[in-house]
């Protein structure tokens, strides 16, 4: 053991994120290599899409190939007594034919006859024709009632008993087959008798059928069952592997281990997450695989994406979709099965998941639902609606981006929450695992919220965001005062109530884990005036979007800003300063960098806090209401790289809120104040760069105002690359 | 090494709270064994579960090597190796490879865990069984597998919950051996065993805990005087007699 003695204990915590992207990694590998090597994934994976495809384009083509296609493939199965009848039926039926293609040819009836049909003749007694009608044997039975003597001393007249299935389609058309030529006979017959005896017959009322082919969108897409069909089989190459990773570990005693060991649940769960993705991704590539080879062979796929069939664009969004899907239930399901203590457990919470979640599936196959703002945001039904937009080739994007952010959201919810209860004391212990395990309150004061609370907060902030901020936009009845006031209190509801009240409910220390903390003077001062500063590169920075590809503000955009900036000015300024300015620059800080900062720097450098917390703070600004603005995505990430930076260096996030407030209050002012500015020559042309002298006057300033920063952090004795602000551990390196 | 002050954990059953474990504090210093002995639920797996912060406790603290488990969770976990009764194996992995993921976890570098591997695969008669999936190993296989999981990072705490349930006589005078070996080399060491007869030569100290109190402490002699009974069989007998009126019955 001279080996073993000469070992160091080795603390994770220790590590570099090379090492621990690296160590991530060999936890997927792990997860894998457990997963591939079980015979029951291979049963999902393989056994699956050979054996049930080829059985579901049978039920396609039994079902819902003929319930589409016309009768012109039919063969009426006819009943009759003899082969006299047989034969006298035949011959009543095509002079009856004959009768309606002479009047086709005539144009007196331009609806379109269907061709004659085959016909399967069954001889069967007279009892048993409605018995084999009942039976579904045959499609229409017929029975020859001939009277004995005609009081008109005419040709004996017949009588045929029609019997049909009704409700059945193919039964219907051949009754119906049947009597229109029947009818035209008797027509055509009482015409001609008439007509010999001189009588001229006007009909009182003569009907013409006019046909008319629909040639717009279909009211049933056939391109809406891809989604339910990618919600089934991610779902089932989900459902194992997250149910044999969470459960899985208990029944096998290896929980207990894992959880002993000092590695972060999260990391442990985001290791399981990526190996449920893996699988689910593998099993639905295998799946669709399966699909598209079932569905070229047998004829599907033109029926379902027209003449050209599964064209690459097609399979290209179809697997972007499935990657959305598969992110999805992966979080989900690894979220639900964290509950179960055992198989059994879990497969029981998993089964009713299952069939709700079919809902949303069907219920995209209803025509004429549209893929509304609300409906954005609510898990599941927002990408199955996407799915379907998408494969029909019309889609939002604002409603796409807000679908995408939010399942991306809600799949980093689930994971944090799977974190919270995988190995909780009641799965260790025994006892049913409840929702309390999640939102279990801490005994001890917190430094700051765990990642995945803040992860939580996130998913929970940008529905009720997003849906807010399409609601307000609706509210036309409101004056503009009404609407800036509800605006300012929602940006408060969103941004301040709720994640304060998670954080006081987590016990979480408002100095350290919200930034709550008295900055000093020269702080103050120099975030005041990179407030003022920053703006003009801001500006600068939207002219960016254009070189890289993303459209600045398009006509319709501008117009519409025009049209709001025009309102805006008839309100008092100072209303519009508190609701537009002051109260979206603290409010936004106080969950940016405040309360997710926080967050972040308990396990991130502060370089990537940084970055962390400006891309979100970019994402949210880029889905307002129900418009996706990509070119406020560059900007808002720049302000918040600053803002961060801000926050950093001088350990509080007020100066963050001044900053913020400032810069939306120069905004504000210079907009409200346009046209007499432009007056005085004091201005710029919409669609052009700033002068040079004024970018050079604001970099002045900007690079004073970082000093002052910079020297109000020396002050405060805090180094410049400090790792750890005072009263926060990092637990997660 | 390890302090453990007035630790206490509470419980829920049948809508009604129970105390599992009741402000218990004992301390084992470095290269010492100490026996945590009491009947079924005296609150001897719980109060393992709390040293290494597997469950939180409702009062009380615990600490390894001056870390706290509720201050430092990581820095604890990094110092102890723990071996469960219900531990389990990964099926579908090798021997080899499960010891090395361990070994990944706990932050060994690779070169240094596969000479880990080396020394416990000879000490622990397991260098034949690397290749082997864990699903075909026998019950004393994966006892000896799980002991030297715990071991591949060389902690300097051991906790042993019932690490002898289900071996015969000789796969436990292999893991008894061991052990012996651990104390000598400094480490400290918690076993919580229901087989008497190994505690009583392989402890240094005892703890005999009922209801999630410790009702006595000390070595084996201590214990002697202390209750007047030679075998840690009939001390167990006392302590679990009932009393009436502070008469044993």
């Amino acid at each position: 053991m001279a080996e073993e003695e000469s070992i160091a204990v080795h603390p994770a915590g220790g590590q570099s994120h090379r090492q621990w992207a690296g160590r991530l990694w060999r936890l997927v590998l792990k997860e894998l290599r457990e997963i591939f090597r079980d015979r029951r994934t291979i049963v999902t994976l393989v056994l699956m899409p050979i054996l049930i495809y080829p059985l579901l384009a049978l039920v396609f083509q039994r079902f819902l190939l003929n319930s589409l296609t016309g009768p012109q493939e039919s063969v009426f199965s006819l009943g009759v007594e003899t082969e006299l009848d047989m034969k006298l039926l035949t011959q009543q039926l095509q002079l009856g034919q004959e009768i309606l293609d002479r009047r086709k040819a005539a144009g007196r009836d331009p609806g379109k006859e269907p061709e004659l049909p085959k016909f399967a003749w069954t001889f069967m007694q007279k009892h048993s024709i409605e018995r084999n009608v009942a039976n579904s044997d045959i499609h229409l039975g017929l029975i020859a009632e001939r009277a004995a003597t005609s009081e008109t001393g005419l040709a004996a007249p017949l009588t045929w008993q029609l019997f049909f299935r009704s409700g059945t389609q193919t039964s219907v058309e051949a009754l119906h087959f049947v009597e229109d030529r029947l009818k035209a006979l008797n027509e055509s017959l009482v015409d001609t008798q008439l007509r010999e005896e001189g009588i001229a017959v006007a009909v009182p009322a003569a009907v013409d059928r006019h046909p008319i082919v629909f040639t717009g969108a279909p009211v049933f897409s056939l391109a809406a069952l891809i989604p339910l069909i990618l919600v089934l089989t991610t779902m089932t190459g989900a459902v194992y592997p997250a149910i044999d990773l969470t459960a899985g570990e208990r029944e096998r005693g290896t929980m207990e281990m894992l959880i002993a060991a000092p590695v972060p649940r999260l990391a442990l769960l985001l290791a399981k997450y990526v190996a449920v993705l893996a699988v689910a991704l593998l099993t639905a590539i295998v799946n669709l695989t399966g699909m598209t080879i079932t569905a070229q062979s047998t004829g599907l796929a033109t029926m379902l994406f027209g003449e050209a069939g599964m064209t690459l664009v097609i399979m290209f969004k179809v697997f972007l979709l499935l990657g959305l899907f598969a992110a999805f239930f992966s979080g989900v399901l690894l979220a639900v099965t964290s509950f179960a203590r055992s198989f059994k457990e879990a497969q029981a919470y998993i089964i009713p998941l299952m069939l709700i979640c079919l809902v949303p599936g069907v219920v995209c196959l209803l025509p004429g639902l549209e893929f509304t703002a609300p409906m954005a945001v609510v898990p599941l039904v927002n990408i199955v609606m996407l799915g379907r937009d998408v494969l029909e080739g019309d889609v939002a994007p604002g409603l796409a981006a807000a679908a995408v952010l939010s399942t991306a959201l809600y799949v980093i919810a689930a994971i944090a929450i799977a974190s919270r209860i995988f190995g909780t004391d009641a799965v260790l212990s025994g006892g049913p695992s409840t929702w309390g395990d999640v939102f279990r309150r801490p005994f001890e004061r917190q430094p700051a919220t765990s990642a995945a609370t803040a992860s939580f907060i996130l998913a929970l902030i940008f529905p009720c965001y997003f849906v807010a901020a399409g609601t307000l936009a609706q509210l036309r009845h409101d004056t503009p005062a009404q609407r800036v006031v509800k605006s300012g209190l929602v940006t408060a509801l969103v941004f301040v109530a709720i994640p304060a009240a998670i954080a006081v409910f987590q016990r979480v220390r408002a100095s350290t884990g919200l930034g709550l903390r008295r900055p000093r003077v020269m702080a103050v001062a120099g975030a005041a005036l990179l407030g003022v500063a920053v703006w003009p590169f801001a500006y600068e920075i939207f002219f960016v979007n254009e070189w890289i590809g993303i459209s600045r503000l398009n006509f319709e955009n501008l117009e519409l800003y025009r049209n709001a900036a025009t309102e805006l000015r008839r309100l008092p300024l100072p209303l519009l300063l508190a609701m537009v300015a002051i109260v979206p620059g603290v409010c936004e800080e106080f969950f940016f960098r405040g309360l997710l900062f926080s967050a972040f720097r308990q396990a991130l450098s502060a370089t990537r806090t940084i970055v962390a917390a400006a891309l979100l703070f970019g994402l949210f600004h880029v889905v307002s209401g129900n418009a996706f603005l990509p070119e406020r995505f560059l900007p808002s990430v720049f302000l918040g790289l600053i803002l961060g930076w801000v926050r950093w260096k001088s350990g509080s996030v007020i100066p963050a809120m001044i900053m913020h407030s400032m810069h939306n209050a120069v905004l504000l002012t210079v907009t409200y104040w346009q046209t007499e500015l432009l007056g005085r020559g004091i201005g710029i042309e919409e669609e052009s760069h700033l002068p040079l002298t004024w970018i050079g006057i604001a970099a002045v300033a900007a690079a004073s105002a970082a000093w002052m920063l910079h020297w109000a952090a020396q002050q405060a004795n805090r180094k410049v690359n400090w790792n750890i602000e005072p009263g926060i551990e990092r637990t997660g390196q | 090494m390890i302090t453990v002050h007035e630790l206490t954990k509470r419980f829920v059953s049948g809508g009604k709270p129970f105390t599992a474990v009741d402000q218990l504090s004992f301390c084992v210093r470095a290269g010492e064994v100490y026996g945590l002995l009491g009947p079924n639920g005296a609150g001897k797996t719980t109060t393992i579960r709390m040293v290494i912060g597997l469950l939180r406790s409702d009062g009380g603290y615990a600490e390894v090597d001056g870390h706290r488990t509720s201050g430092a969770p990581d820095e604890v976990k990094s110092r102890i190796g723990l071996v469960s009764a219900g531990d389990g194996v990964y099926p579908w992995l090798s021997v080899r490879e499960m010891l090395l993921f361990f070994a990944d976890l706990y932050g060994v570098p690779p070169r240094q865990a596969r000479e880990n591997l080396k020394s416990l695969g000879r000490l622990l008669d397991l260098t034949e069984l690397f290749e082997r999936r864990c699903a075909v190993l026998s019950t004393g296989q994966r006892q000896r597998v799980t002991l030297a999981r715990a071991l591949m990072h060389s902690p300097p705490v051991m906790l042993l919950d019932e690490p002898t349930r289900g071996l015969d006589i000789l796969g436990s005078q292999v893991v008894i051996d061991y052990i012996a070996g651990l104390r000598d080399k400094g480490k400290a060491i918690i076993l919580s065993t229901h087989r008497l007869d190994e505690a009583e030569r392989l402890c240094d100290r005892f703890g005999l805990l009922h209801y999630g109190r410790l009702q006595q402490e000390g070595t084996l002699a201590e214990l002697r005087d202390a209750t007047g009974c030679q075998n840690l069989i009939d001390m167990f007998r006392k302590l679990l007699q009932p009393v009436v009126a502070g008469v044993p019955v």
